[in-house]
């Protein structure tokens, strides 16, 4: 267990150096902060004095080093578009990411696996049926498309939903939440089906073709001969088989979840981390896209390790091997 | 004394009178958040129009663009170079602080500081002085008549506030914490700064010791960003906004027919136009090999004669621009209205004609640069030139690319034929147009001038502008400066784009051609 777990922080540790040396390199494509900072007027002599300022004239390989050397201690700079601590910045638009996240996984899981569940069993029914042409649609309308369909249905037809922001969010030691307030949860109604829906109609695809896999099995025959109610052989001995890929991929969703939320949070001005990179690249502004890049790599990896640590408890063979 | 207390009384029957007024919330927005509450910490456009209702400095345009008085009551010259400004006396800072002339000669301190941004603006001052309490001399380091237009990219701040909340420099990219003056403020505009969440709302409300007597009757104002532009229209269809400044064209139909709400529309200040590489001896993106056929005034002659500016405004801007024969908009201060016709009609077969007297009878292939996302319809305009070029024999690879990356082509000049704009902002004034645009490309001057165009007779006209005081001397001599660039052809202008601003029906929201909110001027009803 302990090697297990220094092999993976290890494995994490490179994740992470690779993945901010390759963000490192692809500054020199995303274009020049300098223009935005000081404008299309500037003349020549104040752009160069400012590329100076910044350091943007040393080499990519010393402009990397300075920055790990940096960032290890935590300090990732200031932010060109805001002009203030990268750190802060992140830190405030956390909130809004992961309680949009966390209402889109809930709905995605909460829905997904008895939807896919009652698919696999009943796979002859009418409503199984429908469900599979609902989650064809699901999975192939782009997200922006829903979150505007939305937007129009609900807050220009009709008035109840608003149409950007999160509304108003209580400030409890430095995390804002939009739980407790009626403005605040009938904001996150519709990012939140617009971002879960994607991964709704996946679990609900995944779950299903896994039960049907399972239920042809052995064991599950030995289980009915033995005269075991449906009941139990369905949630008690096929799901729990099936849960092994939704795991795994139920993590990587979550960090999409997280770190893909650009176009929802587009959509509705929400005001979290995939607005704010989807700025700073707009912007040029390398600090934030740098620190971002690194945080969503640590929160791959971390989703990772977490994963391989539940099969330990999910599946038995993984102990014993 | 007794000035003083019809001054609070003012102030106070100002203030009773807000309150018992219904209260009146503003809520508007755009595509992007105000970079900072620094003054001096950017040149943004945004960001200076939003900071102009909460700073102010010594002079400031009105809705027609003109200069009226500010901080100061009135200016005059003492020498060519040296301006005294009488400053406005009962002047308070949103703090209470009285204003002065330290804060005038503070602020220009400030404005010298490492991170400052804006004093690019204002690199033709010398010096501020102090003479007395109320009396302050600018000197500027040649002749410059422009002065009182340059004073609004100068917003003044207050030297107590700054001393006591350890701002007194700008906020600089290189100091590791964040600046006071960041988000906090204290100016002396019609509006105070209530609170501030970044990128998502920006409130304001009046400001009740305001020295001027408030025409608009807002009690409180939101500013928020959205940049979805589906979903800012769609706020406003719903509702939640009360205007939106940067409407997409396409939905000004559907904004205007639903009865509830109005469109403004009109030119702004920003003239689009297209660049030639006129200085490599091979033009790069091209199959002409040996030479650069845009150095021959007959085949630039030949593009704006290819080029249908009445089909551009009738097909992609959907009737809604001002088709240009000048680089420099009309309604820019100095501007030479009778040259603004078009030399040379739309014509492809005298274009292909003089392509073929070039030695192109076939036409060339050649790249075009384009953004985007900066200029109104700014990929469809191309799109459409590319047709019509393609109609004369010039085959055209468009290269579309986000600002970003376009602007770094530009500086590098890594262009063959280009879109580009000029608004002639901050000042409003034609000089800014020419010198940034056509002035000899060098370390100071010609930032702009991307395709390298160089005429010595245009350059020695550059000074005299600058330096000419009589306003209609001066408007003959842009006027012979813009005479060289026509006859040169060293631009193809296309249009002045328009300004489209929409808001709920009995908004009144004054706009003007600089694409200023002066939340000072808008009325709600």
């Amino acid at each position: 267990m302990f090697r297990f777990l220094s092999t993976r922080l290890w494995n994490g540790a490179l994740v992470m150096i690779g993945v901010s040396f390759i963000s490192f390199l692809l500054f020199n494509y995303i274009g020049d902060p300098v223009n935005n900072l000081l404008g299309e007027r500037a003349t020549i002599e104040q752009r160069e004095a400012m590329r100076l300022a910044l350091g943007l004239d040393q080499p990519l390989v010393l402009r990397f080093l300075s920055y790990l050397s940096l960032a290890v201690q935590g300090e990732f700079g200031v932010s060109y578009r805001n002009i203030e601590p990268v750190g802060q910045i992140l830190l405030s638009r956390v909130p809004a990411t992961l309680e949009l996240a966390l209402c889109a996984a809930l709905l995605a899981l909460g829905l997904g696996i008895p939807m896919g569940v009652y698919a696999g069993i009943k796979r002859n029914a009418w409503g199984a049926q429908l469900l599979q042409v609902v989650s064809l649609v699901g999975i192939s309308i782009p997200s922006f498309l829903t979150g505007i369909i939305l937007i129009l249905i609900f807050s220009v037809m009709l008035p109840w939903l608003p149409a950007y922001g999160r509304g108003e969010v209580v400030n409890l030691g430095g995390w804002t939440t939009g739980f407790l307030t009626v403005s605040g949860l009938k904001s996150l109604v519709m990012p939140s089906i617009t971002l879960a829906l994607f991964q709704l109609t996946l679990f609900m695809r995944l779950v299903r073709s896994e039960m049907l896999e399972v239920l042809r099995t052995d064991y599950i025959k030995f289980a009915r001969a033995r005269g075991i109610v449906d009941r139990s052989i369905y949630f008690h001995h096929a799901l729990k088989n099936t849960l092994i890929p939704v795991i795994t991929v139920a993590g990587l969703q979550l960090g999409a979840l997280i770190a893909f939320s650009i176009i929802t949070e587009t959509v509705f001005q929400w005001p979290g981390l995939g607005l704010l990179i989807i700025q700073a690249i707009t912007f040029g502004d390398i600090p934030v896209i740098a620190a971002y890049l690194m945080l969503i790599a640590l929160l791959f990896v971390t989703i990772n390790t977490v994963v391989d640590l539940l099969y330990f408890w999910v599946d038995p063979r993984v102990r014993i091997s | 004394m007794k000035k003083h207390l019809i001054a609070l009384g003012m102030a106070l029957a100002v203030s009773l009178g807000t309150v018992t007024a219904e209260a009146k919330t503003f809520t508007w927005a755009s595509s992007a958040d105000v970079l900072s509450m620094d003054p001096y910490s950017t040149n943004n456009s945004l960001t200076t129009s939003f900071m102009a209702n909460i700073y102010e400095g010594l002079v400031r345009f009105n809705d027609q663009l003109k200069v009226e008085p500010a901080l100061a009551e009135s200016w005059a010259t003492t020498s060519p170079t040296v301006w005294r400004f009488k400053l406005r006396r009962n002047v308070k800072f949103h703090n209470g602080e009285a204003f002065s002339a330290d804060d005038v000669v503070f602020s220009w301190q400030r404005m010298q500081t490492p991170g400052s941004i804006s004093k690019l603006d204002l690199g033709n001052i010398k010096d501020v002085r102090k003479v007395d309490a109320f009396t302050v001399d600018i000197e500027t380091k040649q002749v410059f008549p422009l002065l009182p237009n340059n004073l609004m990219s100068f917003n003044i701040m207050s030297k107590v506030w700054c001393e006591t909340n350890k701002a007194t420099e700008a906020s600089d990219l290189q100091q590791k914490k964040e600046n006071f003056a960041n988000r906090n403020t204290n100016g002396t505009g019609p509006f105070m700064l209530k609170s501030r969440e970044v990128d998502v709302k920006t409130v304001l409300v009046p400001f009740a010791g305001w020295w001027d007597k408030p025409q608009h009757n807002l009690t409180e104002v939101n500013y928020t960003p959205i940049q979805s532009d589906a979903t800012r229209t769609a706020s406003l269809l719903s509702g939640a906004l009360d205007a939106t400044i940067s409407v997409p064209l396409q939905d000004v139909q559907r904004i205007g027919s639903s009865g509830n709400f109005v469109v403004v529309q009109g030119p702004e200040l920003r003239t689009i136009f297209f660049g030639m590489d006129q200085f490599r001896n091979e033009l790069l993106y091209s199959d002409v090999k040996g030479k650069n056929p845009f150095k021959d005034l007959r085949v630039r002659k030949a593009l704006y004669q290819a080029i249908d500016v009445e089909a551009i405004k009738r097909s992609v801007m959907r009737g809604v621009s001002w088709p240009a024969g000048m680089i420099v908009a009309p309604a820019l201060n100095g501007a030479p209205q009778g040259l603004n016709g078009r030399p040379f009609p739309y014509d492809p077969e005298a274009s292909k004609k003089l392509l073929a007297e070039a030695g192109y009878p076939n036409g060339f292939t050649v790249g075009m640069q384009c953004p985007n996302n900066r200029y109104v319809y700014d990929e469809q305009i191309c799109l459409a030139v590319v047709s019509m070029l393609g109609r004369v024999g010039i085959k055209i690879t468009p290269q579309f690319e986000p600002v970003a990356k376009w602007s770094v082509r530009l500086n590098t000049q890594d262009v063959s034929l280009y879109m580009i704009g000029h608004a002639g902002l901050p000042m409003v004034d034609a000089y800014a147009v020419l010198f940034d645009t056509t002035a000899t490309r060098s370390q100071t001057a010609g930032g702009l001038n991307t395709g390298g165009y160089s005429s010595p007779a245009f350059d020695a006209l550059l000074p005299k502008i600058a330096a000419e005081l009589d306003p209609d001397k001066r408007r003959a001599l842009i006027g012979e400066a813009v005479t060289i660039t026509r006859n040169d052809m060293v631009y193809l202008p296309i249009h002045q784009q328009p300004l489209t601003w929409a808001a709920k029906k009995g908004v009144d929201l004054k706009q003007s051609p600089d694409n200023q909110m002066r939340l000072r001027l808008v009325t709600v009803n």
